[in-house]
């Protein structure tokens, strides 16, 4: 069990033994090391797709229309004779690029309200909370469904809904965070010292924080994905685009002549938000300080 | 010491502090308040060690975090040097904010699980600018070395998580000697260690007082450690000091009752004296700091206490040379033969 517990060489460079302790609780945990590479596939299939795709996505007549499996087209052919696994490769990267723009700007703006609220508290908590609440007491899908009306489907109002949608809640977990660690007693050491405002917060704090939002990020990845696919699936996608969403949208129509226009998409929704939650969840085991120090030394 | 000007130069000179937390009434009642420390006086000389004993939720820590600023008092005064300090601002705070060190209970808490003793003993310095930029690691390892953990090179680089209790303690106490403080403020600094360990941590706290010429004010219930450390103690219960001495003056002839049952709870190695000894056990729990009781806060739980004590607050009045105590009874017969029992 145990693997960082031997003595640490001081020849070794400052960032050294950190990436190791990194690793070495990485590398106890099952479920992070599977997801992860499971989700760099996923990354560089579609990140690769101008290679990869054998067609343009949006080409007619790659294929024989709602054509089957064939060498030609090896995922069938759509109701217009596109190409199904090209458009797979395009439209994952879409659905991917949407899913990570949004938990990361959502994780920004969380963050920062969450800080502030957090470690300054008082009125200005109070205020900030309000204001938060007021964003989580909306009915999530139908607001974003009036955004992409109103403003147009395009695809920055889709990763704009999302976020405005989503960062109540990592502003609300970070907050809880900061509240209890800006009372734990390395904080007060911190202050005796003289340490900065800034330092406490940037230094002392967050590093302890961040386990739980890179875990919540993962976990938002695959929400906003799983949001995006919804609104497409109900026509209000970026239509010059293709992703997983629309296309199964568009596959509605011909479920019993042409499933596999629905179940490739649909497998790769699934795949993907099941690698991120399981990766949040293996993320979260290891980050922990708590349990990966129970791992580490052997507690 | 140098000489005894500067044993009596009065480094530390508390007045009359006092902090209430405010507990929240809500829109129908008032807010109540917790008395944690009400009204307290005590001084320390440089070089001294003084130590304030009492039971858990006495007052003892809020003493400590209103001495490091970490709180601010509602009343009273603290005077570092003859200057107070509620007032200092500038240099002159930043000046205080290194000459007063504190160490922190729990080593497990007070270091940060994501910083390695490298960054935790660095800080301070980049805090104060106290040393050049290329001389930090180096007074960093000196530091490490001076704390009993050699080589501190091999330390740099480590977790909190990789150490074991004693050496975080040990790295608690290097930081707050980075700064060269003159008062360092230790909040029950072994209780949370090893008893084996204990002895070790207090011999070094010891030494390095001898090395820095550093002042201490410990914060415990450990009446062992106040014996074996310290040059004077008080004692405090409820929020205030009852009884104040010098560690010998008290352990001989402790004054107030509270004092006694607390001498005669702290464990003897002979079995036979043990045996021999009579232990005061006190009736009933500690009153709530909320609504301390009238007159004598020790009152009811006292085995002398009587009509005076309910109805008058006794004041602080020095019954020997340096040795005070607030209690109305105190070197009377009756109070006086318990206390000669009891040790």
């Amino acid at each position: 069990m145990t693997t960082s517990a031997e003595p640490v060489d001081h020849q070794s460079s400052n960032r050294g033994p950190q990436w190791r302790a990194i690793w070495g609780a990485f590398s106890q945990n099952r479920a992070v090391p599977i997801a992860g590479s499971l989700l760099l596939v996923l990354i560089l299939l579609v990140l690769f797709a101008p290679l990869l795709a054998p067609y343009d996505p949006y080409a007619l007549g790659s294929g024989s229309r709602l054509g089957g499996h064939s060498f030609r087209n090896i995922m069938g052919a759509d109701n217009l004779g596109r190409d199904v696994f090209s458009r797979l490769l395009w439209g994952g990267r879409v659905s991917i690029f949407v899913g990570f723009s949004a938990a990361f700007a959502t994780t920004v703006l969380g963050l920062l309200v969450g800080t502030i609220s957090g470690y300054l508290g008082g009125w200005v908590d109070d205020i900030l909370m309000r204001f938060t609440e007021t964003f989580m007491v909306i009915p999530r899908f139908f607001l974003a469904l009036i955004i992409v009306a109103f403003f147009g489907a395009s695809i920055w109002n889709i990763i704009f809904a999302i976020s405005i949608l989503t960062w109540p809640v990592t502003a609300r977990i970070v907050r809880s965070e900061f509240l209890t660690l800006r009372t734990r007693q390395f904080v007060d050491a911190a202050h005796v010292i003289g340490t900065k405002r800034s330092t406490i917060i940037f230094r002392e704090i967050l590093p302890n924080a961040i386990g739980v939002v890179v875990v919540n990020a993962s976990l938002l990845t695959a929400q906003a994905m799983l949001l995006e696919a919804g609104l497409s699936y109900l026509g209000l996608g970026d239509p010059s685009l293709v992703t997983w969403g629309r296309m199964l949208y568009e596959a509605q129509p011909f479920l019993r002549q042409a499933w596999w226009m629905a179940v490739y998409p649909g497998l790769g929704i699934f795949l993907s938000v099941l690698t991120l939650n399981l990766l949040g969840d293996g993320l979260n085991d290891v980050l922990n300080p708590r349990s990966s120090e129970i791992h580490r030394t052997g507690l | 010491m140098s000489d005894l000007a500067k044993m009596n130069h009065s480094l530390l000179q508390v007045q009359r502090l006092t902090k209430h937390f405010p507990v929240e009434g809500g829109w129908l009642r008032p807010p109540r308040h917790v008395h944690a420390v009400d009204d307290i006086s005590f001084s320390l000389s440089a070089g001294e060690s003084f130590a304030l004993v009492g039971e858990s939720g006495c007052g003892k820590t809020t003493t400590a975090r209103l001495l490091a600023k970490l709180e601010k008092p509602d009343e009273g005064s603290i005077l570092f040097d003859e200057q107070e300090v509620a007032e200092l601002s500038g240099p002159a705070l930043k000046q205080y904010n290194r000459d007063v060190q504190m160490i922190f209970q729990d080593p497990f808490e007070s270091l940060n699980p994501r910083r390695t003793v490298r960054a935790i003993l660095r800080q301070p310095l980049l805090n104060h600018d106290a040393a050049d930029k290329g001389e930090i690691d180096e007074t960093v390892v000196d530091l490490l070395n001076q704390v009993g953990m050699e080589p501190g090179e091999i330390f740099m680089d480590r977790y909190p998580h990789q150490l074991s209790g004693g050496q975080r303690q040990r790295i608690g106490i290097a930081r707050a000697l980075t700064l060269k403080p003159r008062l360092v403020i230790a909040d029950e600094p072994v209780s949370s260690l090893d008893i084996s360990i204990r002895a070790q941590i207090l011999n070094l706290l010891k030494t390095l007082q001898a090395q820095h010429d550093l002042s201490y004010l410990f914060i415990t219930h450990d009446l062992g450690v106040v014996r074996s450390v310290c040059d004077r103690v008080g004692v405090m219960y409820l929020g205030e000091i009852v009884e104040l001495a010098a560690v010998e003056s008290l352990f001989t002839t402790p004054l107030h009752p509270y004092t006694q049952a607390l001498l005669s709870a702290t464990p003897v190695a002979d079995p036979v004296k043990a045996r021999e000894r009579r232990r005061i056990i006190l009736k009933g729990e500690v009153p709530s700091a909320l609504d301390p009781p009238a007159g004598c806060r020790f009152h009811t739980r006292c085995p002398y206490s009587e009509k005076r004590c309910v109805e008058e607050k006794p004041s602080l009045r020095e019954l020997r040379p340096g040795h005070t105590v607030a209690c109305h009874f105190a070197g009377d017969v009756g109070v006086e033969a318990a206390a000669g029992s009891s040790t």
